[in-house]
């Protein structure tokens, strides 16, 4: 299958000569960086503080990301979700369905895509599915289901409001050995 | 007290060591250029910022497969919504051109592989690496590495006899 003439030619692939500048420029950057940051440590402090205020002003107003969460636990930026976090993401392993629960706290309206599967109400109505974008707001609960899901591919539900948008992204973690949801912007 | 910043002697060496595999093994994980390059690059700021002290060039070298694989994951999934067209320039399809004609219906196979299975294939037949080392390696028992060896033998096959018919 793969004779020698192949893996010659995929040897002969090397990294671009400017990778190895690209790294040494970008630690010196991050090293320089890092000495003007001690440097101004005290200003940005107090900058931030103030940030905060009006930022704590802003959101009083209610200027909110969705909140999103697996069953009941909170998917954020930081926090991945794990098939054994939860019982809300499952896997039926005789067709490859993965049923994923979701709770979707949308404080604006909310422009929601897909890319494989549907979203169904609990009662069993299909809400969405990847032939069609639908607009949501207020607390949506479903069920994402996609079949025959292969371990290699990421699916990815897109929120889209008009400050942002939110992915909320299922995938096989090779090393857990587990269905994993994470949400990226 | 911290431990002193890696010497740039010590990244120089590695570098040379390690670029070319590593930047072989994230183009076949993700299929561009650009992507490869980022993945290698974030492997390689890594590993100058957390300057580990490895037990042997062993240790040292499954640490940079395994960290480079899992870069490509996440960059695959960053990217999982962006179009076709942001990826397949022709810049960032170059390295198809070190192919004969002959063999890019074998690269494409390759290509289509599932991750798991694609990287294993590449670290036996193309890389060179044994079934143990990739075990050790990828944290795996021996036997689901044959395993995936054998499943991706498999899938190939059927690709390549598809894309036979095909023709």
């Amino acid at each position: 299958m793969f004779d020698d003439r192949f893996k010659e030619e995929y040897k002969s692939i090397k990294a671009p000569e400017e990778l190895y500048s690209r790294i040494m420029n970008t630690e010196t950057e991050k090293a320089e960086k890092g000495n003007i940051v001690q440097f101004r440590k005290m200003a940005s402090f107090a900058a931030a503080a103030a940030v905060i205020l009006v930022a704590g002003l802003f959101i009083i107003t209610g200027d909110k990301a969705p909140e999103i969460y697996v069953g009941t636990e909170k998917l954020t930026a930081e926090v991945q979700i794990t098939e054994a976090d939860t019982g809300s993401i499952m896997l039926a392993r005789m067709n490859n369905e993965i049923v994923c629960e979701l709770t979707l706290e949308l404080k604006k309206e909310t422009v929601i895509t897909m890319s494989c599967g549907s979203l169904q109400s609990e009662e069993g109505e299909i809400l969405l599915d990847a032939e069609r974008s639908s607009e949501f707001s207020g607390e949506l609960k479903a069920k994402w289901i996609v079949p025959f899901a292969d371990t290699a591919d990421t699916y990815t539900i897109r929120l889209e409001d008009k400050n942002g948008t939110h992915f909320i992204n299922l995938y096989f973690d090779s090393e857990a050995e587990q269905w994993t949801a994470c949400l990226t912007k | 007290m911290g431990r002193a910043p890696r010497a740039e002697s010590d990244i120089s060496a590695a570098y040379v060591k390690y670029s070319d595999m590593l930047y072989r093994i994230s183009l076949m994980q993700l299929k561009n250029a650009d992507d490869a390059m980022d993945a290698v690059q974030d492997v390689f700021l890594k590993y100058i910022k957390k300057n580990l002290i490895f037990s042997s060039e062993e240790h040292e070298k499954a640490w940079f497969i395994r960290s480079t694989l899992n870069q490509c994951k996440d960059i695959y999934r960053k990217n999982s919504v962006r179009s076709h067209e942001d990826i397949s320039t022709a810049e960032n399809l170059i390295y198809k051109e070190s192919f004969s004609e002959d063999h890019s219906s074998l690269l494409e196979a390759v290509e289509k592989l599932p991750e798991k299975i694609r990287s294993v294939i590449v670290l036996h037949y193309l890389e060179d690496m044994s079934i143990d080392t990739i075990a050790k390696t990828l944290k795996l028992s021996a036997s689901a590495v044959k395993m995936r060896l054998s499943r991706g033998r498999e899938a190939l096959k059927q690709l390549l006899e598809k894309e036979e018919f095909n023709v």
